[in-house]
């Protein structure tokens, strides 16, 4: 014989009255905790870097600020004075191998042109930054140790392009 | 004076005690959010061990997961109030996903699955037995129903199935616990 099954009011009575809130499992949080930690940790970390890369430059430019003389004569004067240096001082040995493919030596030649240029608008604002002055000076030399090993692998275009 | 700034309090809501601890956990106070899951873990976790069919493990793995996951997401909240609901609609959507795409979870090997112990004093220990042998669409539907509040269109679109489709999984359940109860 079958038992009666309960009706619908009885079910919905007990239903009702199951716990519907119990304590939050122990260890769960915990791990929780670990979860969201590490990944603000991660997070932070790249963060603070930046932040202490920003200081150490500010820290850099405020100190050469405070101690680079400035040239008597005016920055163009100085600039070119320190050109003509470089144009003596360049050796006649090539800074690259002269295996270096010709597209690899112009890729070189353009980076360094934008170094320059970028250190000419730099000392626009700036002209009694020695510093500048002489990263200026060695990206010259640079440029015309690059020239010359490009000569050595020189192709038309190439040579057009470049405004020695 | 005192009262004019009687009716001003009256009319102006108390910010919610979940809305200041969402936007202070907003701003990264973690102690703010463990409050949070003070409050609303409990709740959460009775409804995910019912989905989970009793697996006790499963459950909580859902539990770190939603929690973990609505950290992540608090930007997203529109109203911080509505922290509770929008807690337990990521936590339900995240325990079906989890069923759906069939991830197995490591079972409890000192749990016998055909009895679950629920991890509170159960009130009714036959019904909660009853209720972890459904199968699994109609236990569902029975959960999200009659113990997490939900209206069948609702359980509807969580569970990507008709609303007719909840309601006929809804009469099956509650047939089958009848029968089984009996």
């Amino acid at each position: 014989m079958n038992k009666p099954r309960i009706g619908d009011s009885e079910l919905d009575r007990r239903l009702d009255a199951l716990t519907r809130v119990a304590e939050p499992p122990v260890g769960a949080w915990s791990a929780i905790e670990h979860r969201i930690r590490k990944r603000r940790r991660s997070m932070a970390v790249p963060a603070g870097l930046a932040a202490a890369a920003v200081v150490f430059g500010v820290a850099l430019v405020v100190s050469q600020l405070g101690s680079a003389p400035t040239y008597p004569g005016g920055a163009a004067e100085a600039m070119q004075a320190e050109v003509r240096a470089m144009r003596v001082a360049a050796p006649e040995t090539p800074v690259l191998a002269d295996a270096e493919s010709p597209e690899a030596l112009m890729a070189a030649w353009q980076d360094n042109q934008q170094a320059i240029e970028q250190l000419e608008q730099a000392l626009e604002n700036d002209p009694g930054n020695r510093m500048l002055l002489e990263f200026l000076t060695e990206a010259r030399l640079r440029q015309a140790r690059l020239v010359r090993s490009i000569g050595r692998n020189k192709t038309p275009n190439n040579q057009r392009s470049m405004n020695l | 004076m005192k009262d004019m700034e009687a009716t001003v309090a009256q009319a102006v809501p108390a910010a919610s005690p979940d809305a200041e601890r969402v936007e202070a956990a907003r701003r990264g106070d973690q102690q703010a959010f463990a409050d949070l899951y003070q409050a609303h873990a409990g709740r959460l976790m009775t409804v995910l061990w019912r989905l989970a069919g009793g697996d006790r493990a499963l459950a909580e793995d859902w539990l770190q997961d939603a929690f973990v996951q609505a950290w992540n997401k608090l930007d997203q909240l529109r109203d911080p109030a509505a922290f509770g609901g929008w807690l337990k609609r990521l936590a339900i959507n995240l325990a079906l996903g989890e069923k759906r795409r069939g991830r197995l979870h490591s079972v409890d090997a000192d749990v016998d699955a055909s009895a679950p112990e629920p991890p509170w004093p159960a009130a009714d220990l036959d019904l909660e037995r009853a209720i972890a042998r459904l199968p699994e669409r109609s236990r569902q539907v029975l959960v999200l129903f009659h113990l997490s509040d939900l209206g069948h269109a609702e359980i509807a679109e969580i569970m990507g199935i008709e609303p007719g489709t909840s309601k006929a999984q809804l009469h099956r359940a509650r047939n089958l616990l009848k029968e089984m109860l009996a």
